[in-house]
């Protein structure tokens, strides 16, 4: 495990994102209201750059008939097979088993710091 | 027709001194003579069912080619001519139920294009008509047979009606409908026909038969086929449909006690579709979300299958599917009396993995049915 500096954390407004390289892997980072997530850049399907993909909300699990939108800015849609994952958790919607690596992000001063 | 029919020998059942029961889910009684059937209908339209020909029906316009009952064995009169197999409930009883060692059979009737007739009100008095007549000439006389409720299910009004008038009737057994359908059987206006099975926890039964009759969209997704060949073949894909149309419309989570049998559509075109479906919700829940499972779970968990006709030419192959559909669970045994024109019902299931039989004969539809197989009606 070590600790790597990432971004400057001013550089990641709320509801983006920011691409990096670090030890040798690249990384989504994300800016979810002033909390910040760490993502490796591979989806587990079949290895697209996922962080890439659409930042949007989903329909929530509902009752028959009902659409109940939510988590605008939370969920992350692979670019190449629409999956759905939880940015906060890096797991798909569909079964928390199959998810993207995530890693810690602490706030240290002015950077982000991820420790992989 | 002068053949000896094997008399299959009752096998242990895995070791338990259990009685092995053979339960047969399906024997379409035949109906000879509709002015019979007639004083069973309600009054209103009792008189149309009592025309010579019986009531209007309107149907597909293919007819079997080869021999339609195989070696089922016929009734013949005082003048060698011979009779329908399935018309006499004795008869049956005598050269079929008790020579063949079958303990129950769920009668599945001879109206399976019902749900596309244009006539909801007609449609709802022939089943009604049929119900009655099943239970006073067949159910009530004779222990071995069990009805089916039959229903109109075009008019799911009238249909929840018959459902809730015979639904705690001991001698019922099931809901039956025709899966030729005027829409997907998901779509909501069926859920209350649903909801009536549920509440008298009785297993919705589905029977092709009527595809490409009266209201019905023509038999196959591309029109209508040319053939009783091709018609017969293709009728899989409506299951198909049907049970992505329940699965994606919720009915499961509506009712998650229902349970749906589908009858005479094989299995192994059933993998593909579980595949399929759940490779597609990973990207595609959110349109549907209520679809809280794979849908595959839905689909082990609420759909049956029977035996006649089953893909038996390739054993490997059969025990492969067998596992991937849970066919230990989810396999019954359907002799589809007395329409035997591809073979008879005990020989297609002698490819059976071991350890299967006992279950497909008997121990699954016990399960299932319940107590009710074994009541008193």
């Amino acid at each position: 495990m070590s600790r790597h500096v990432v971004a400057r954390w001013e550089d990641i407004p709320a509801g983006g994102r920011k691409i990096v390289r670090v030890a040798g892997r690249e990384l989504g980072l994300f800016n979810i209201e002033g909390t910040f997530y760490a993502l490796k850049n591979v989806c587990p399907h079949q290895g697209s750059r996922v962080c890439l993909g659409r930042i949007v909300g989903t329909a929530l699990p509902s009752n028959v008939y009902e659409y109940t939108y939510g988590r605008e800015g939370q969920i992350l849609r692979c670019p190449w097979h629409e999956w759905e994952y939880d940015i906060t958790t890096g797991e798909s919607l569909f079964d928390p088993n199959v998810k993207i690596v995530s890693y810690p992000v602490e706030i240290v001063g002015d950077e982000l710091v991820v420790t992989i | 027709m002068g053949i000896t029919i094997p008399v299959p020998v009752a096998e242990a059942s895995q070791g338990s001194s259990t009685t092995l029961q053979t339960i047969d889910a399906d024997l379409h009684h035949h109906i000879a003579n509709w002015q019979e059937v007639a004083p069973y209908a309600p009054e209103g339209l009792r008189q149309r069912l009592a025309r010579p020909g019986g009531p209007p029906l309107a149907r597909h316009g293919f007819k079997m080619i080869g021999p339609r009952f195989g070696d089922a064995p016929r009734p013949s009169d005082a003048n060698g001519k011979l009779g329908h197999p399935a018309a006499d409930p004795a008869w049956v009883k005598a050269e079929y139920i008790d020579k063949r060692g079958v303990d129950i059979a769920i009668l599945t009737g001879p109206v399976l294009s019902l749900g596309v007739q244009p006539n909801y009100d007609m449609a709802a008095t022939i089943a009604t008509a049929i119900n009655n007549w099943t239970l006073a000439t067949w159910v009530r006389p004779f222990s071995c047979f069990k009805g089916s409720i039959l229903v109109a299910h075009q008019d799911p009004a009238q249909a929840v009606a018959e459902i809730d008038r015979l639904g705690d009737d001991p001698g019922m057994v099931q809901v039956l409908m025709g899966s030729a359908s005027e829409a997907p059987l998901g779509r909501r206006q069926f859920h209350p026909i649903y909801a009536a099975c549920v509440r008298h926890d009785l297993p919705l039964a589905l029977h092709i038969g009527g595809e490409g009759a009266g209201m019905s969209p023509p038999a196959t997704a591309v029109g209508h086929p040319t053939t009783y060949f091709e018609w017969y073949g293709s009728l899989p894909q409506v299951y198909m449909a049907h049970i992505m149309s329940m699965v994606t419309e919720g009915v499961f989570e509506k009712f998650p006690t229902l349970k749906v049998i589908l009858y005479e559509g094989g299995l192994f075109w059933l993998p593909h579709i579980m595949w399929r479906f759940d490779k597609n919700w990973k990207a595609q829940r959110s349109e549907t979300p209520w679809v809280k499972e794979r849908p595959s779970s839905y689909i082990l968990r609420h759909f049956y299958h029977t035996t006649y006709p089953l893909e038996v030419s390739h054993s490997d192959e059969l025990a492969e599917i067998l596992d991937i559909v849970e066919g230990q669970r989810t396999l019954l045994f359907s002799g589809n009396y007395p329409n035997w024109e591809l073979g008879d019902p005990f020989e297609m299931i002698t490819g059976l993995p071991a350890g299967l039989r006992s279950r497909v004969l008997g121990e699954n539809a016990m399960a299932l049915y319940g107590e009710r197989l074994f009541g008193s009606h």
